[in-house]
């Protein structure tokens, strides 16, 4: 697939029902309705949106070892921007497109003000990442704009799932691999063998006999 | 005329030329600031990039703690390496009596200690216990797994909604057991000596 220069689109939607965009045994992204939202496009494709307003994010960061589960559940309730690229689902049956009732609500002024706002949030995003994009046909990536100015990741395609945050960093493969980095330690599960590395020890497990 | 047309002909190469090699350093011209900018990053390639560096901090990590790990204990297809170079500070603190009373209260339910036996063999949905345990009412199963929650022995998936038994809920559950059979041991110890 070749790279693409991606640039918003300059219409902004509201989104008129609650949307899951993504939803897999481990994690359920949301966005909800009233939302605005604008399409991020590459010549005449539409490679993904970027959202304002509210959404929520549950990983199950929960690593299953022959000693027990480790990890809980991380739940993040979203008020900062968005982003959602790749496999996108088609949400453009929910969309209508957004009045100036809907943007004052959002703390704009004009679509002028909105669409600069929006411009500068993703521009920060392409300059952190990329301004070209090459996804996977089949992926889906989604950026949390966070509390320190930066982005929290999430890639999901197929059966793998890698989440990446200042303090955590998840990955989990074909429920039998998993990684999970945070300040409590480092754990490495793979087909049932565990290593666990705490702040005072290191636990290495397996169920083979 | 032929000698116009050849200079011509000439021009046109010169030009078709000239506008091929602008091209050329247009696209040389691109490529530099591009590389300059940093611009193209392709995201699987920084994916995998990524995902190198967290392996290799993880592998220099285990490496550094065998290291300090001397003591290898292997039983039942575990192995528990401990470090012996400084004294752990969990194992000579004193643990705060008021967790250890919570963590044994929510212990001490006869359902409660049969929840986290239905978990040993994996993770359950709720309906999965109420079919396993049909003389628990939905409503006390419910506050019996809160409290299991609450004390770090079990926990619930978002997303699924499986609850599953943590480290701490099988450490707690083995030493339950592992009391009351020596316990039963020393009672029937006693009953062999006529006491």
């Amino acid at each position: 697939m070749t790279p693409k220069r991606a640039k918003l689109g300059n219409e902004p939607s509201k989104l008129t029902k609650d949307l899951v965009l993504l939803q897999n045994e481990k994690c359920i992204v949301k966005a909800f309705a009233g939302d605005l939202t604008l399409p991020i496009l590459a010549d005449d494709a539409t490679l993904g949106y970027i959202f304002f307003g509210k959404g929520r994010f549950t990983l199950d960061a929960i690593v299953e070892t022959p000693e027990g589960a480790v990890g809980k559940p991380l739940v993040k309730d979203l008020d900062t921007p968005f982003i959602m690229l790749g496999k996108v689902c088609n949400i453009a049956n929910d969309l209508t497109p957004a009045t100036v009732h809907d943007i004052s609500n959002m703390g704009c002024r004009n679509s002028e003000e909105f669409l600069a706002k929006a411009n500068e949030v993703f521009s920060r995003f392409s300059l952190d990442y990329h301004t070209r994009f090459n996804f996977e046909e089949d992926s889906q990536v989604f950026a949390f704009a966070n509390e320190h100015d930066k982005w929290d990741m999430l890639i999901s395609k197929e059966d793998k799932l890698v989440y990446m945050s200042k303090d955590k960093v998840y990955i989990s493969k074909d429920k039998a691999e998993s990684v999970d980095i945070s300040p409590a330690g480092v754990l490495v599960a793979e087909r049932g063998k565990t290593i666990v590395i705490g702040k005072n020890n290191i636990l290495i497990d397996s169920d083979d006999e | 005329m032929s000698e116009d047309k050849d200079l011509k002909d000439e021009m046109k190469k010169l030009k078709e030329e000239l506008q091929g090699l602008k091209e050329q350093l247009r696209e040389m011209s691109e490529g530099l600031e591009h590389k300059r900018k940093g611009i193209y990053i392709d995201v699987n390639e920084k994916l995998s990039d990524y995902l190198g560096d967290v392996m290799e901090g993880v592998a220099e990590g285990i490496r550094g703690e065998l290291k300090r790990s001397i003591f290898i204990s292997p039983h039942h297809g575990e192995i528990k390496i401990i470090s012996e170079e400084k004294e752990r500070p969990e194992e000579t603190a004193r643990t705060d009596p008021a967790q250890a009373a919570a963590i044994m209260s929510a212990l001490g339910h006869e359902h409660r200690l049969k929840v986290l036996d239905e978990l040993m063999s994996g993770g359950k949905y709720i309906s999965e216990l109420q079919n396993s345990l049909p003389e628990i009412t939905s409503s006390t199963l419910s506050s019996h797994l809160d409290i299991l929650q609450e004390a770090g022995l079990v926990v619930q998936e978002r997303v699924r909604g499986r609850y599953l038994i943590t480290i701490p809920g099988r450490m707690a559950y083995k030493m339950a057991n592992a009391i009351t059979k020596q316990r039963d041991k020393q009672i029937e110890q006693r009953a062999d000596l006529g006491e």
